[in-house]
This record gives C-alpha cells, sequence and structure tokens, in this order.
C-alpha cells in the first residue's frame, strides 16, 4: 500500500529524495488515527505495567523476540536489521520508514512494542557517549606535554574516586589550579567525604571554572567492579611539514645536489631520500588501576625507517612501557613502578624534565602545564626519552622517586681526535634534537667521510631521585638531583660547526655558545659505568604550598662545577598565583646564569636556547642542517625577567586577559618585552568576538642596531554558534614587524659582487595579513565537517581543526582546508583533512645554481624559468579506537 | 660529417629516451585505477560491500553482495596529470632558493567503462551467487607533454619546442561469477583478456632550423592476449564484521616494437624488435566494520602486495638489447569511510597510501570522497580525488641535445598533480 502511494506521488512530481513522501504518510496516518476505532485511542493513554511487561523493547530486543511479533519473518529481519544498521529506533513511527511496512501492519504490531533507550553496555561506552566531544579534541592533540592528554584520555573514561585522590593527581588535571587542588584536598579533610557535585561545588575557594574540569575526571563512589581491561589505539598519518623544517631538509637544493641524480638506487649515505609521511602510532592499555602498558611508534616525515636489531628480527624501533601502580610493600606505598620508557617531571621542570618539545612560557598553569612526576612515555620525545625503570614510592608525607635510564644520544662530534687512553677519540660537541634522524648530516661532506655520524653516537646513563615531604597536605619542600654519565667526552667548539669562512660573523649573544657545559671539568670516570668519560650533576630545590587562594612555587638547581653555593651556574624560578570566582592573577620570575646548560631543563622561558646564536643562522654552519641545535633545542634560553599574566571576567559579557613578560637575555644583555591583551565580548550567548593585540620587541631603544626589533599583530575573530553545535566564524589579522636588515636578505645588485657592499640604510618592515573564514557543521552526533577559506600575506598562525599551523608568504596566498570527523561507533572514530595552500606566482627571479652562484650566460642556453610558484597539498588521517 | 652528427644526434636522443619518460607511468602504466565512482570515492576500499560489477575488477567473490537479478553499470572516468618540471633559481625576494617552473602541462584524458551483473534465482543454481561480465581500463598510458627551451639572454628567445605524447591504453574484458560456499562465506572467479596498442610521439622542433623537426615514433603493438586472472573469498563474520581476500595472478604483455625517427634530410632508419612487460601477483586482505548508527556508517581497511621484485622488463632492438629487474615490490594501504544519509544520499571519504614499483622510497597517498544518490532502480555516484608527488628525476630531454651544458642542475624537480574525477550510473533492470 505505501508503494503504491509513493508511486502516486512521484507520478505526480511532488517527490523528492522522498520525504515528501513520510511528510504525506505522516499526514495519513494522522488522519488515519483520527478515524481510528476506540481500541487505537486506547492505546494512546499511559502503558499499564502488564501491557510493558507483553511488549517487546525494540531497540533492545533479540531477534527471535522481534520474530515472534505477528509480522512476516521478512519483516522481522528488515526490522532487526534496521536497528542493526541505524541505530535504535527514537519514535515508533520510524518503523514506518521501513520498506514493505504498510499502515494496517504497522497498527497490527504497535500495541505489541515500545521504544526504550538503547541501553549501553558498559559505564565505560556510556562516559565515551557523554565525552565524546572532549575526546574528539584530545585525541587529536598533544597539548603542551603529551603525557598530560594520556593521563586525560585515561582519568576520563576511567574517573578516580574523589575522596581517594590526591593532590598531585589533582593538579595534573585540565583546567584545576594549585588554588582549586587544594581547595578540593581541604574540603575533603574538613568534611570527611564528598558526596557529590553539589558537595564538590561548595568547596571554598574552589573556582567554577575549576569545578567544571574537576568533574569529568572524578567518581563519587568507590569502583565496585572487577578490574578490567580498557585502552587507547591512536593511528595517525600525515605530511604537514611544521614551519617547513623537514619539507626544507629533502627538497633543498643540498638535498638535490647529495641525491647525485641517481635515484633508481638506494642512497648509501645515510640520507635516504624519500616521502615517507609522518606516522605516529600510540597504544595504551590498562588493567584495572594497577597495570599500564604502553606502544608508542613515531616515524617522522621523510625520515628513514630506523630499526632495532633484536637478532632474530629487524623491528620498526619503538618506544614501550609497562608500568604498576597503587601497590604496597610493607609499610612502604609504591605508587608507580615503571620499566621500559618513562617520563619525569619535578618542580618548576628546572632540574628534570625530559621531554624533547619546547613550549614557550611553559608556565605550569592553564593550557601551559607540564605532568608532575612519574608515567610511561607515549610521547614522540626521541632523544631525551628515558629509558630503564622508575619508581614513586611513598611512606606517610614523605615520598621519593627513583629513576635509572640508559640510552643513546643524537650529537654532533667533533672532527678534531683526541686520544684517551691510547685511543682515537671524537668528542661530543653539541647534543641535538633531529627532525629527521639521518645517519649523518646531510651535506657535512667531511664527518660523512669521516664516519662520524651524528645519530645514536654517544651513549647516557642517568639516574637521580627526588624526595619530598608534604608539610601539609597541599604544601610540599623537595629536592632533586640527577647525574648523567657520558661514554665520550664533552667538547664544544663552535669552530667546528660553524664554517670556517664565518667565523668572523659571531655576535655577543653567541656567549650562550661558549657557555656550553663541557670541557675538562666534565672529565670524570662513573663507580658503576666503566666506559664512562664525562658527567653532567644537576641538583636543585623546589616547594609549593597553597594557603586558601595563594599558591606559592618554586625551584632553585645548580648545575655542578665544583662550587656548591658558591659560583656553580644556578637556574631559578619563584611564582605567586591568587585566584577568585572571577579573576586570577599569575606572576613568575625567572634568573638563569648563562653557563647552566641543563639539557633536562624545560622551565619558563620565552626563546629556546640559543636563539639568535650563530645556530639560527644555519646558512652560516658546517651544515645547514645543524641549525636544528636552534630550531629544535627544547632548553629555555638564559634570561632574566618577569611575567604576568591575569585574566579579569567583569561580567557575563567582558572578560580581559593581559600577559605581559619583560625579560632580558643573560647572553648579549638585549633587553625585551611582550604585551599580549584579549578582549573577549559576547553580547548575546551565541555571539562571541574576540579582540587579541600583541606588541612585542628587542632593544627598541637601540634601532641602529641588529638586535632591534618590534612587532606589532592585531587578531579579530567573530565566532557565531548556531543550532545543534554548529559554528561559523570570521578570522582577520594585521600585523607589522620592523627590524635591522642583516646582509643575507639583501644580496648586491649585481651578482658577484661582495656582501659588504649591501645597502643596510634603514629598517625593513615586514607586513602581515589574513582574512578567512571557518565554519563546523555538525551532521548529528556521529558526524562533523569543519573547513577554513582564507587569504594571507606574510607571517601568518593559526589552529587548523586538530593542527596547529604557522606559515609565511611574502607574496600571499589562498589557503583552505577541510576535514571530516566521523564517529564510526562508540569506540571508533576516525578523520580525514585536506589542506591547500596556494602562493600567488612571481615572475621576477635570478637564475642561480644550488651553490647560489649566478648561471654564467656562457655559450650554453639553458632552461628559463618563468614563474616561481609554491603550491601545498598536504592530507592528514587520524584513527582512535577506545576499549 | 653532417649524417655523422645526426646518427649521433639520433643516437643521443634514442639513448635518453629510454630515461625519457614519465618516471610514474610509462612503460607499465598509470596504476591507480578504479572500477567506479564508489570504489574512487573509498580510495580503492570498499571492495567487500561493492555490489555491482565492479568487483570484478577487485574481489570477484563481492558480485554476490547485490540483491537484483540484473544490472548494469557505466562508467566515466577523468584524469587530469598536471604536470611542472623545473629547476632550483634563486628567489630574490624570499631569499631562499626555489623551484622555477619551465614546463607546465595540464592535460585531462577521459575513458569509459562498465558491464553487467545477472544474479539467477532458480533453485538449480542455489550455489551461484552471479555471473557478471564487464570492461575496464587495466593500464591507462596516455601522456601529454610539452616544454619550450629558451636563451638564457635578455629577450629569452625560442630555442626548440619539445613534445611527447602518449597514446593507447589497454582494456580488460573481464568474465566473472561469484559462488556461495554457505550462507556467510563466497567464493568469487575472474577472467580477462588485455586488448590495446600504445603510440608514443617525442619531437623536437627547433625554432631556428627553419622549423627543422627531430624526434621519432614508438609504436608498441601487442603480439599476444594476457590473461588476467583473480579470485577471492568473501565472509561475513557476523552482521558488523566482513572480511575477505583476493589474489590476481602475474601477467606478461608482449609487443611488437618499432621506433621511427623523424626528421628533416634524415637518414636513419627504422628500429624494430620486440619487447615484453610483465606484472607480478597481488594480494590483498580486507576488512570491514559497519556500525550501528544514523548514518550507517561502514569502515573499510584493505591492505595490498605487489611482488614487482619478481618482474623483468626488457626491449630487444637492432640498437641493442635493454633489460630491467630490479623493481621493488609494493604495498598500499586503503582506508574509506561511507556514511548514507537519509537511506539514500551515500557520503565517502578515502586515504590511499602506497610505495612505488621504481622505488620504493617514493610513495604516494591519494585523497578522495564522493556522493551519489540511490533509488529502487537507478543509483548515481560521483567521485574525485586528488594525489600529488614531488620528486627529482633527470631532464626529459637532456640539455646537451640542444648544445648546452647545464651541468649545475642535471635533474629536474617535478611536480605532479593527479586528480581523478569518476561518474557512475547503476541502473537495476528487474
Amino acid at each position: 500500500m505505501r508503494r503504491d502511494v509513493n508511486r502516486k506521488i512521484t507520478s505526480t512530481g511532488n517527490l523528492i529524495f522522498g520525504r515528501m513522501g513520510w511528510m504525506v504518510w505522516w499526514c495519513c496516518l494522522v488522519i488515519c488515527s483520527g478515524s481510528l476505532p476506540a481500541q487505537s485511542r486506547v492505546q494512546q493513554s499511559p502503558p499499564s505495567a502488564d501491557s510493558l511487561r507483553i511488549q517487546v523493547d525494540l531497540n533492545n530486543a533479540r531477534f527471535e523476540d522481534i520474530a515472534r511479533l505477528p509480522i512476516p519473518q521478512e519483516m522481522a529481519e528488515r526490522i532487526y536489521e534496521r536497528i542493526d544498521r541505524q541505530g535504535p529506533f527514537t519514535s515508533v513511527y520510524q518503523l514506518l520508514d521501513i520498506s514493505g511496512m504498510d499502515v494496517k501492519l504497522f497498527l497490527k504490531i504497535k500495541p505489541l512494542v515500545r521504544i526504550e533507550p538503547y541501553v549501553p553496555r558498559s559505564e565505560r561506552e556510556q562516559r565515551i557517549e557523554n565525552l565524546y566531544f572532549r575526546l574528539e579534541r584530545w585525541e587529536g592533540n598533544e597539548g603542551t606535554n603529551q603525557a598530560l592528554i594520556d593521563a586525560w584520555l585515561e582519568q576520563a573514561l576511567e574517573p578516580v574516586p574523589i575522596n581517594q585522590i590526591r593532590f598531585d593527581q589533582l593538579l595534573n588535571l585540565q583546567g584545576v589550579s594549585p588554588v582549586d587542588a587544594a581547595a578540593i584536598i581541604n574540603y575533603r579533610r574538613q568534611v570527611g567525604r564528598i558526596s557529590g557535585l553539589r558537595d564538590l561545588r561548595s568547596a571554598p575557594y574552589l573556582s567554577y571554572f575549576g569545578y567544571r574540569n574537576t568533574r569529568n575526571f572524578i567518581r563519587f563512589e568507590p569502583v565496585q567492579r572487577a578490574p578490567e581491561f580498557h585502552g587507547h589505539l591512536l593511528v595517525r598519518m600525515h605530511n604537514t611539514p611544521f614551519f617547513t623544517e623537514e619539507e626544507d631538509a629533502t627538497t633543498s637544493a643540498e638535498a638535490a645536489q647529495l641525491l647525485g641524480g641517481q635515484l633508481s638506487q638506494p642512497f648509501s649515505l645515510g640520507i635516504s631520500n624519500n616521502n615517507y609521511p609522518d606516522v605516529y602510532t600510540r597504544f595504551m592499555g590498562s588493567y584495572g588501576n594497577g597495570i599500564k602498558v604502553g606502544y608508542s611508534y613515531w616515524h617522522a616525515l621523510n625520515e628513514p625507517v630506523l630499526r632495532s636489531d633484536l637478532g632474530f628480527a629487524r623491528l620498526p624501533r619503538a618506544k614501550f612501557y609497562l608500568g604498576f601502580e597503587n601497590r604496597r610493600l610493607g609499610p612502604v606505598e609504591v605508587r608507580k613502578l615503571y620499566l621500559g620508557n618513562y617520563a619525569l617531571a619535578f618542580g618548576e621542570g628546572v632540574v628534570m624534565e625530559n621531554t624533547d618539545f619546547f613550549i614557550p612560557r611553559k608556565s605550569g598553569i592553564g593550557f601551559r602545564k607540564r605532568f608532575l612526576g612519574l608515567t610511561g612515555d607515549n610521547s614522540r620525545t626521541r632523544q631525551y626519552k628515558l629509558t630503564g625503570a622508575a619508581a614513586e614510592l611513598a611512606f606517610g608525607p614523605a615520598h621519593l622517586f627513583l629513576f635509572g635510564s640508559f640510552d643513546k644520544r643524537d650529537a654532533i662530534l667533533n672532527t678534531t681526535p683526541v686520544v684517551i687512553h691510547g685511543k682515537t677519540h671524537f668528542p661530543v660537541n653539541q647534543l641535538i634534537v633531529l627532525d629527521q634522524r639521518f645517519l649523518f648530516a646531510p651535506a657535512d661532506d667531511f664527518r660523512r667521510q669521516a664516519g662520524l655520524p651524528w645519530r645514536d653516537v654517544v651513549k647516557e646513563l642517568t639516574y637521580g631521585f627526588h624526595a619530598a615531604y608534604d608539610v601539609r597536605p597541599t604544601s610540599q619542600i623537595g629536592i632533586t638531583y640527577y647525574e648523567s654519565a657520558y661514554n665520550r667526552l664533552l667538547r664544544p667548539n663552535v669552530e667546528e660547526i660553524v664554517d670556517p669562512g664565518n667565523l668572523n660573523q659571531l655576535i655577543r649573544a653567541d656567549n650562550e655558545v661558549f657557555n656550553t657545559y663541557g670541557g675538562p671539568i666534565s672529565d670524570g670516570e662513573n663507580p658503576i659505568w666503566g666506559d664512562a668519560l664525562s658527567f653532567r650533576r644537576v641538583y636543585g630545590i623546589n616547594f609549593r604550598t597553597v594557603h586558601q587562594n595563594v599558591a606559592l612555587q618554586g625551584e632553585y638547581a645548580e648545575l655542578d662545577k665544583g662550587a656548591f653555593l658558591n659560583g656553580n651556574p644556578h637556574a631559578l624560578v619563584l611564582n605567586a598565583y591568587i585566584q577568585y570566582n572571577s579573576f586570577f592573577l599569575f606572576g613568575l620570575y625567572r634568573d638563569y646564569s648563562l653557563e647552566f646548560d641543563n639539557p633536562y631543563q624545560r622551565s619558563f622561558s620565552n626563546y629556546r636556547r640559543f636563539k639568535r646564536t650563530v645556530f639560527e643562522r644555519f646558512f652560516l654552519l658546517q651544515s645547514p642542517f645543524y641549525g636544528q641545535l636552534y630550531s629544535n633545542n627544547p632548553q629555555p634560553q638564559s634570561e632574566r625577567g618577569f611575567y604576568f599574566f591575569t585574566r579579569y571576567q567583569v561580567n557575563r559579557k567582558f572578560v580581559l586577559t593581559l600577559e605581559n613578560d619583560n625579560w632580558r637575555r643573560v647572553a648579549d644583555d638585549a633587553t625585551q618585552f611582550r604585551l599580549v591583551g584579549t578582549l573577549n565580548y559576547r553580547p548575546i550567548f551565541p555571539l562571541q568576538i574576540v579582540l587579541r593585540q600583541k606588541y612585542q620587541g628587542r632593544e627598541k631603544e637601540n634601532r641602529l642596531t641588529t638586535e632591534y626589533f618590534e612587532s606589532l599583530e592585531f587578531r579579530g575573530t567573530i565566532r557565531a554558534r548556531l543550532s545543534r553545535f554548529d559554528e561559523l566564524s570570521l578570522l582577520y589579522m594585521n600585523s607589522v614587524t620592523k627590524f635591522r636588515p642583516r646582509p643575507r636578505l639583501y644580496y648586491p645588485l649585481t651578482p658577484g659582487d661582495s656582501l659588504d657592499t649591501a645597502n643596510l640604510a634603514g629598517n625593513v618592515t615586514a607586513p602581515g595579513e589574513a582574512l578567512g573564514g571557518s565554519f563546523t557543521h555538525n551532521f548529528n552526533p556521529w558526524l562533523k565537517m569543519r573547513g577554513f577559506l582564507g587569504f594571507y600575506r606574510g607571517f601568518f598562525w593559526n589552529f587548523e581543526d586538530t593542527q596547529f599551523a604557522v606559515v609565511d608568504s611574502e607574496r600571499g596566498a589562498l589557503r583552505w582546508w577541510v576535514s571530516l570527523y566521523s564517529r564510526l561507533s562508540n569506540q571508533v572514530s576516525v578523520r580525514f583533512k585536506y589542506t591547500r595552500d596556494v602562493a600567488f606566482p612571481i615572475n621576477y627571479f635570478h637564475a642561480r645554481d644550488t651553490n647560489n652562484v649566478p648561471i654564467p650566460p656562457h655559450d650554453g642556453r639553458y632552461y628559463q624559468a618563468r614563474l616561481v610558484q609554491r603550491t601545498q597539498d598536504y592530507y592528514y588521517f587520524e584513527m582512535n579506537v577506545h576499549f | 660529417m653532417k649524417l655523422f652528427f645526426r646518427a649521433c644526434f639520433l643516437g643521443l636522443w634514442f639513448a635518453t629516451g629510454l630515461l625519457a619518460q614519465n618516471f610514474l607511468s610509462y612503460p607499465n602504466g598509470e596504476y591507480w585505477r578504479f572500477p567506479n565512482a564508489r570504489s574512487l570515492a573509498l580510495a580503492g576500499a570498499g571492495s567487500l560491500s561493492m555490489e555491482g560489477v565492479g568487483a570484478l575488477f577487485y574481489n570477484p567473490a563481492a558480485l554476490a553482495n547485490g540483491r537484483r537479478m540484473l544490472e548494469g553499470e557505466v562508467s566515466l572516468l577523468g584524469r587530469k596529470l598536471e604536470e611542472r618540471r623545473g629547476f632550483p633559481v634563486f628567489n630574490r625576494i624570499d631569499d631562499v632558493i626555489q623551484n622555477g617552473v619551465y614546463a607546465i602541462n595540464n592535460n585531462w584524458f577521459g575513458n569509459l567503462q562498465g558491464g553487467v551483473v545477472y544474479r539467477p534465482r532458480g533453485a538449480g543454481f542455489r550455489w551461484l551467487q552471479a555471473i557478471a561480465l564487464g570492461r575496464f581500463v587495466q593500464l591507462d598510458q596516455d601522456y601529454d607533454y610539452e616544454e619550450e627551451v629558451r636563451e638564457n639572454i635578455f629577450g629569452d628567445s625560442l630555442v626548440a619546442f619539445n613534445r611527447i605524447v602518449q597514446d593507447g591504453q589497454l582494456s580488460r574484458y573481464s568474465l566473472g561469477i561469484s559462488m556461495a560456499l554457505n550462507k556467510h562465506v563466497f567464493l568469487g572467479l575472474q577472467l580477462g583478456f588485455l586488448s590495446g596498442d600504445l603510440t608514443r610521439d617525442s619531437t623536437i622542433a627547433f625554432a631556428r632550423r627553419s622549423g627543422e623537426v627531430t624526434g621519432g615514433r614508438e609504436v608498441h603493438q601487442l603480439d599476444n592476449t594476457p590473461l588476467v586472472a583473480s579470485f577471492g573469498v568473501l565472509a561475513h563474520v557476523n552482521s558488523r564484521l566482513a572480511v575477505g581476500s583476493f589474489f590476481r595472478l602475474p601477467y606478461s604483455l608482449r609487443y611488437n616494437y618499432s621506433f621511427t625517427p623523424v626528421c628533416s634530410d634524415c637518414q636513419a632508419t627504422d628500429v624494430v624488435g620486440r619487447e615484453t612487460l610483465e606484472y607480478p601477483l597481488e594480494w590483498t586482505v580486507s576488512a570491514e566494520y559497519q556500525a550501528r548508527q544514523a548514518l550507517q556508517a561502514r569502515l573499510s581497511v584493505e591492505f595490498n602486495y605487489q611482488w614487482w621484485s619478481n618482474v623483468t622488463w626488457q626491449r630487444q632492438t637492432d640498437a641493442g638489447q635493454f633489460k630491467r629487474n630490479h623493481y621493488d615490490d609494493v604495498f598500499s594501504v586503503r582506508v574509506g569511510v561511507e556514511h548514507i544519509f537519509y537511506n539514500r544520499i551515500p557520503f565517502q571519504v578515502g586515504l590511499q597510501y602506497r610505495s612505488f614499483f621504481q622505488r620504493k622510497q617514493t610513495t604516494r597517498t591519494l585523497v578522495t570522497a564522493g556522493t551519489g544518490f540511490m533509488n529502487r532502480w537507478w543509483r548515481v555516484d560521483v567521485a574525485g580525488g586528488v594525489s600529488r608527488l614531488d620528486y627529482r628525476f633527470p631532464d626529459l630531454f637532456p640539455d646537451t641535445l640542444f648544445g648546452g651544458n647545464r651541468n649545475n642542475s642535471p635533474i629536474d624537480t617535478v611536480q605532479e598533480t593527479y586528480v581523478f574525477g569518476l561518474a557512475t550510473v547503476r541502473f537495476f533492470i528487474k
């Protein structure tokens, strides 16, 4: 019957995609129901308990239950298949959408069935359902500290009972400040037990923001069920270079030159000229709250595949860990014991925090948190990964971390050997974090021919401890100590890295390079490792205390050079945080010695170590790839200064934030400042206007030196929230950067003339501008599409779905991307993204060879380039499985 | 002397011509081929849930998926290759060395393919699920390349105009069946043969020699009837999960080869011979997960492996014998997701990552999307895909041919962007 009606409507041309047909059916149904006998209308009244008992709960029924209904077998199969494929019914009238279901049949079975919500299988699945939008953000994001994301993912799905949670665990939660954490702990001590959300909300000094975030990670009743095995798997693949560094490595002229045109032959020089994508796979699993396992594999863009030789097989080099938590050993609480790769961070990150990634202004609060304590390491950290064993023990208010690691490090070796113990020895010049771990540094023919690789060339034994005592539950003092021993001497020497012809271009900022730790003072043996030739020892003290709504924290450390508290290089971080419901203020002071060269230091700083040194000017080095000494350096630069950050919610419509940092770089005494203000205006809830202005500079008073730099940047965003969490936003950015020109930017007009004659008069202004719009559309909770279209010129950064993009185009470029996030099921989700960046072409160029020497117009005839144009196509794929 | 010069010139041209081939597609043909739009939209994944005649191209066991007794399918395939070649030049504005582009080729190539499927419903054919007959593009070798050679002096006067035109494709005519081993497991067999020829014209038109043209025409005439056989299995583990696998057996192409020089006042003679190209064994494993949600999401993951290291290419002519047997094995991973809106509008995205048989360090990624509309008696699908590849390769026309000696940059930077478009109409006859 239904089929006949549909045919009729189609013939009249009124049926579009079948929707009209359904509407007509709906109308028919309403009309029919009005003319139905009284028996049918009786069914509209609430069903009795008896009728509920005999009704089939369709969404949760087995096929056999549906097959018992008075319908043909084929219809039962279709109903079951409909639920199986498309999910549960939300209305009994959706039965009419099934092919072959006519009104007569529908009215026959309607009294016999009922629609109940589909019952999820487990509490975990329910939590995934409730938190899927948060999981989506975390899954594709590594945040400022990868361990934090792992912890949030795990704890959001396996919440910790709030009446058992510790202060240090609360500190690691998203959006929870030290004051919030202390408020919860103190309130629990005061009332004995927190019974629910309303109870939690009434904790004194707990901010609304802290409360909102805490509740995602906690439960109020202890876990009653037996331990289960749960986990998360992430597979990610993309070809997006960050800041084009990776792209340069394989598409640069140097790589082409090295390739020598032998495309079909394996390249045996340690450089595999490939275009393999960036692949990151991460798995973490837990059995109850006592056993953790993890595995991760990362292959960087265009990098050769690195393998570990196990004797019987050569497997891709990966990281793994096995962890045990919450155990007891007599009176001693074994909070954590990790074998394999693990991550550590203590205090303010002055002594020990072993990530490869530098985060500017890592204050430890808000979006710039660090994971404190010990955890398994699933991150992309490769250079400073710790491999061995680590434990966290507690005895009452005292707790102790012990750790030991033995692993290889990448380093640039000196080409000048020394003789030690009768053997020729090539000392370490600098440890280096590599984007792509080639065996040899590309373009450094000398080291390649001398057999001096930079990958895995020095072994490092690191061990130490962190002992802390809780003076009060929310106040702690601690000391940290570690010592690293190396099987090579440490002999930093800038002349072994800079091209000899460019040594005259060293400047005052290079003091930081000259003060790299090493030399005879680092020579020494190790009592437990006979191969050790040198060592490094760092120790420090840290504290944290919270009183009501004020938190004070600090850490002081020294690099041992034999003058304890009397001239050793030192580093100091002190900070204070005060919080009210609608206002907070954070202040920080840091003071780092130039000589404090601790490869595990990740404390607060605006810039990486070696900023503005010769290592940043990669074109002066023996290989441009040695520029990674700066560009990948995770250590902070030596600086002294004050930093303030505040947020004030004036009312529901206005929120102001202000960031101010004034510091002095130690190496060259250059003064610098950074001021950022943001106004968030929300006239009505769905509309948000964000205005952000940045003003930054260096040596503003010395405009005639190349130290001078000044930058202004404005960003305005209008974000309109539409229905169903859809969003439309517009972005405008305008910036201007003024600086003194450098010879390298301005080649003389006549090719071949000396660079010394370059015109350096006046300052340079580099403008930037961007205009774009983005949208987010949720088809339903299972499928989301996002996109962006914009134009930019100059330097431009933007958050693009889960990626952070930094691009630069002097001539301007059109950029767009589109992403699709599909939750296939409660457990499985995938994300596809495609980005295209089209730079506008220019026609002006001067043909030069790969050594930047003009190609002489001698008798030969050459292909002539007609335009220079850059087009980039990037893809991104990600798959997540929660179980 | 003039004759000697001509002979040397042609010899040099011919020898370098062996290198002067599109790195990716010649002589083996473009390897990204899709039987229909849905397959392209899923980047080659989704073979287990393929319902039409396209199953012949991948896993013939999937012919059992359809419910209609008789159906037909026609696909219009468009392929665009945008190829840019250049060498490093110094960009004064950005202060970097970039790729100056000296040749841009932007061409579309089109094809038709399709077939019919018959599913018998008789009691005597319970084991036989479907019979299908189809025509597909097995090897696509269309290629069109143009470049200019200019003086490196003010005015950029034209020296020569170079061109390579390849025309031809091999079509596969396939017959396949699908059989039910039991209620959940299906077996499929496919047998096809190839047909077609290939011509390749390479010419240099010199501007300053009164339009003098030199170059040659290569003709590859198929000398055998290559048989392409494949078989596969499909198993429904449960209502959500299906797994399957299929093999395509190796086959060989034998060409009668000829090279005819084209030049003014040319006295060189034709070069004739034989050419043999082998194509390897191919194995694919597939898994497909059907989710339970309103948009009927389906995730398909496939892994494909091809044993290219076992095959050789050789050409035996009057001018000598050329052989290559150092190809690399190829693997590819295909992932596709399909949603269906309102039970009628499919929407698919896919991604395929694969290595390359000429050099395993070179890999390509294809990003695809597609949609369509399903009705009771017909279905339309449209899909598009894009893939970009940068690599370096020797000049297709070496500079020495023009009297130059550009030894500063002996290789080109090549940027290829492939765009695929496919529209498929499927109609159910009964």
